[in-house]
């Protein structure tokens, strides 16, 4: 310990170190609150404004005659009772499907835990287009008549939001310590009446957070609602849609927008107050104290009564909800390799030209989409990162405190708003922005931004519990020991999040590659997405360009479970020792 | 000239609650003081303030410069938590090497803190005492002109506490270092530190070395916290055969009895009644009803036996006896 010590304090040295933190801080809540606000409130005003206001003036006369149509109950009707009827359906297979995955331990639990998580990353389109191809005349399951049904809505809804309820619960469920349920049976409850009495409780506010962070995805969806329904069923979101490009009435659908606002501000509330009280004075422990290995026979020395049915039960549940899982998805393949003279590649060859109707190829479609997803996931990185490290801070003062909160909130309306009202606002405000005299439509960048705007809650609600997470005296230690602010930053908040970034990175570009309702209006007809593509040659009669769109599904389908899975590994634990 | 850390009237408030309330004390160079105090007596939140973790009013001064305006990692005073805090994200030797310079060795450190070859393991593969060992290392890796340890060894065992202790103070005194330790248990206090100062609602009461401060706690205050567990007026009827027992004369003063002041068995100068007998570590602890003094704790032998209601003899020990001035 020969160490010496040489540190004169140095007030000048010091003041312009605080003055370089108070300038990171502010850039780092401008360029969220900027960024957002140019590409998201903006647009979203304008568009909503264009229903109101006639000639300079306010008109509330659209609201009136809006709601005098019967379409636009029917519609409200429909939304509601499809979210709700999805909710309900996901959480119901997927507690079961959490205790199986979560609380059990069996070969090759990772992959199917992973294979669940496959439809959420899907693209929309591309779940409309396995269930449509599932439930056709003459498809698989044709002989049930569902396709362009209610039920086919509902069912592709709980295809696709299943693995956030499992998710969500299940990462509770693991860490939720189990000697809670072990005392409520020796205080003479029966397996069944534990887990209602006490486990079912606790897991109460993962369930809810997921049961409305479900609700909002089946009240919002677009793409797989547009392909599945036709026109006979909808949601605000695809009426949006359906309002300003097939009946070019903005003010119908500027009204929309305000009630599909309020109804997924409520949905956002709710998720809130889940959120918050998630952590309450919970007893959690670590996964390896809770998780049993699963058997299907009864183990020796267990009674009978004991809890084995149950387990049998979930186990039977979650083995036929992966069946149905996989179903769509492996006929879409099938399906994409069935040719007019049996079995080929003749569709995948198809790619390579325009079908005849297509202003690109697919081939040059899918490039186009990686690369604006490529650019959409590093704005959103940026954007939803510098988010996240804002909203992870605890100021000290109530005044900071509450200006945290308010941000939190603000940057995740873009979770809810309708994502055609983004892209149509675009359009509106991208003329001629600020009267300049430029014409920012034409511009190829506004497809990544909005895009962008779609993934940052995304990157936002992965990197932020991960941030939260970090006791704030971690940064103390790293200070004491000498690291300046920036180092702190470095050091603690950046090398543990990084952990997360990874599986951040793969949700903002699966979003964004599948990415439809915004992108649908953005997309320059010179320069289409993947799904862009896909929708387009679904709508195409012939046999050829609905194997094309099939073909075209299961490339976009691959990519996204792809990018996913290989980001999804980047947070596994690394040979360094410096990462998790 | 100054030496080492100066506190004066340090005020430390959350909201409009003073948690520190005007604290002055000093810490030479060289030296460790114990801050000794139940929970909730702000001293957790002194010891936060000297690092620069919590605004504070008052002076707090290195060599007599005021480090106020001193940002954390500037002020080279370094920080030991209850829990260690260690960085999960690094190894062993990482988190050692945090605050050193890119390169420096670590193995010395390790070695003194009796961790020798631990640097490439995973933290989450330690146990408590390991983990607060390798907290130890890593405060002490970039030579801090001030240690501060807040409960650094609270959250351990018993056993494995005390053996700490006696490595904690041969650590500091090998490395030379000022240090400011906190506690709420005196034996480690007695054990880590040169002087110790008690600390209650957010005031100092006392400092003293250890021995100063057990023979001579300077109020009641101090007295009960140290665990005296009985006062009597030293002129009372009561108290004659102890004052006997130091050497004192009747005054207004107070005696202030320790666990063990009296001794059951030895030649007789009180009579006690039996309430309840326990044991600690062989040695039966007799609670006894003494009139005009109370309920007090008496020492008995190995193996004694006795049942409440029992009169019994008791002797006195006058190392377990303080006369307090006020």
């Amino acid at each position: 310990m020969t160490l010496t010590l040489d540190r004169p304090d140095a007030p000048s040295a010091v003041a312009s170190g605080r003055s370089r933190v108070v300038a990171f801080w502010a850039l780092a809540v401008a360029v969220p609150l900027v960024f957002l606000g140019l590409f998201f409130a903006w647009p979203v005003v304008e568009m909503i404004a264009k229903g109101f206001v006639v000639d300079g003036r306010l008109d509330l006369g659209g609201f009136a005659d809006v709601f005098s149509r019967p379409r636009t109950w029917r519609i409200i009707g429909l939304t509601l009772a499809q979210a709700t009827l999805g909710t309900l359906l996901s959480v119901a297979l997927g507690v079961p499907g959490a205790y199986v995955l979560y609380r059990h331990t069996f070969r090759g639990r990772a992959l199917v835990r992973a294979f669940v998580t496959v439809p959420f990353v899907l693209p929309t389109v591309v779940v409309g287009v396995a269930f449509r191809s599932l439930l056709v005349s003459g498809g698989p399951l044709g002989f049930l008549h569902l396709d362009g049904t209610f039920v086919a809505i509902v069912a592709a809804l709980v295809f696709f939001n299943y693995a956030v309820v499992v998710r969500a619960v299940g990462g509770l469920w693991e860490r939720l310590d189990p000697r809670a349920e072990q005392a409520a049976r020796a205080l003479g409850a029966s397996p069944w009446r534990a887990f209602r009495t006490v486990t079912l409780p606790a897991l109460t506010p993962a369930l809810a957070s997921a049961a409305s962070l479900t609700f909002l995805y089946c009240a919002t969806a677009f793409g797989t609602v547009l392909v599945l329904g036709g026109l006979q069923f909808g949601t605000i979101e695809t009426e949006i849609w359906v309002q300003t490009t097939q009946f070019l009435d903005l003010r119908a659908a500027a009204v929309l927008s305000v009630v599909q606002l309020v109804v997924v501000a409520a949905a956002l509330t709710l998720a809130g107050r889940a959120r918050s009280r998630r952590e309450r004075a919970l007893a959690l422990t670590l996964p390896e104290a809770s998780v049993r290995p699963l058997r299907l026979r009864r183990p020796v020395g267990m009674p009978a009564g004991d809890g084995h049915a149950l387990t049998l039960v979930a186990t039977a549940v979650t083995a036929a909800v992966v069946l149905l899982l996989a179903l769509p998805l492996v006929n879409l393949v099938v399906r994409s390799l069935r040719t007019d003279a049996g079995w080929g590649l003749d569709h995948y060859t198809a790619l390579g030209t325009t079908g005849g109707a297509l202003t690109v190829t697919v081939w040059q479609a899918t490039l186009n989409s990686l690369r604006v997803a490529l650019d959409a996931t590093v704005i959103a990185l940026v954007v939803g990162g510098l988010v996240a490290l804002v909203v992870s801070r605890r100021p000290r003062r109530a005044i900071g405190r509450r200006a945290v909160v308010g941000l939190d909130a603000l940057f995740m309306l873009p979770l809810g708003v309708s994502a055609v009202t983004v892209g149509f606002g675009f359009l509106l405000s991208m003329h001629h922005p600020f009267g300049l005299p430029v014409d920012l439509r034409t511009s190829p960048v506004l497809v990544p931004i909005a895009q962008a705007v779609v993934a940052v809650p995304l990157v936002v609600r992965t990197v932020l519990p991960v941030l939260r997470a970090i006791d704030p005296r971690l940064r103390e230690a790293a200070a004491t020991l000498g690291a300046a602010p920036g180092r702190v930053l470095r050091t603690v908040d950046l090398s543990i999040a990084t952990r997360s970034l990874g599986l951040a990175i793969g949700f903002a570009f699966a979003a964004s590659l599948g990415e439809f309702g915004a992108t649908s209006f953005l997309a320059r007809p010179d320069r289409p997405t993947l799904p862009v593509v896909i929708f387009r040659l679904i709508g195409r009669p012939g046999p050829e360009s609905y194997g094309m769109a099939l073909a075209a599904s299961v490339v976009l389908a691959l990519l996204t479970a792809g990018i996913v899975a290989l980001c999804e590994r980047l947070r596994a634990p690394g040979a360094g020792g410096e990462w998790w | 000239m100054v030496n080492g850390l100066t506190l004066r009237d340090v005020v430390v408030r959350y909201g409009p609650v003073a948690a520190v309330d005007g604290v002055s004390l000093d810490v030479p160079t060289g030296s460790v003081v114990a801050l000794l105090g139940p929970s909730g007596c702000g001293k957790s939140s002194l010891l936060r303030a000297v690092a620069g973790l919590e605004p504070v009013e008052g002076v707090v001064a290195w060599d007599g410069v005021s480090v106020a305006g001193v940002p954390v990692h500037r002020r080279g005073f370094g920080l030991m938590f209850q829990d260690g805090q260690l960085f999960a994200h690094r190894t062993v030797g990482g988190n050692v090497a945090y605050g050193l310079p890119r390169g420096s060795a670590v193995s010395a450190l390790l070695e003194l803190v009796g961790l020798g070859g631990y640097e490439d393991r995973s933290v989450a593969t330690l146990s408590g005492g390991e983990r607060q060992r390798v907290a130890l290392a890593r405060a002490l890796a970039p030579a801090p002109r001030l240690l501060l340890l807040d409960e650094p060894l609270s959250a351990l065992d018993r056993a494995l506490r005390e053996r700490l202790a006696v490595d904690l103070r041969a650590a500091l005194v090998a490395t030379g270092t000022t240090a400011v330790f906190v506690t709420h248990d005196q034996d480690e206090a007695f054990a880590v530190a040169d002087r110790v100062a008690v600390m209650a609602a957010g005031k100092l009461l006392q400092v003293d070395a250890p021995a100063d401060l057990w023979s001579r706690p300077a109020s009641r205050e101090v007295a009960s916290f140290l665990g005296y567990e009985a006062f009597v007026p030293l002129d009372s009827p009561a108290a004659a055969p102890l004052r006997e027992a130091i050497g004192a004369e009747p005054s207004p003063a107070t005696l202030a009895l320790a666990e063990g002041a009296f001794v059951v068995g030895r030649s007789g100068v009180a009579k006690g009644t039996v309430r309840g007998v326990s044991s600690r570590r062989g040695r039966s602890e007799v609670r006894v009803e003494v009139d005009g003094i109370g309920v007090v704790t008496a020492l008995g032998p190995v193996g004694g036996r006795w049942s409440a209601g029992d009169v019994v003899e008791l002797g006195v020990e006058p190392d377990a006896m303080a006369v307090l001035d006020d």
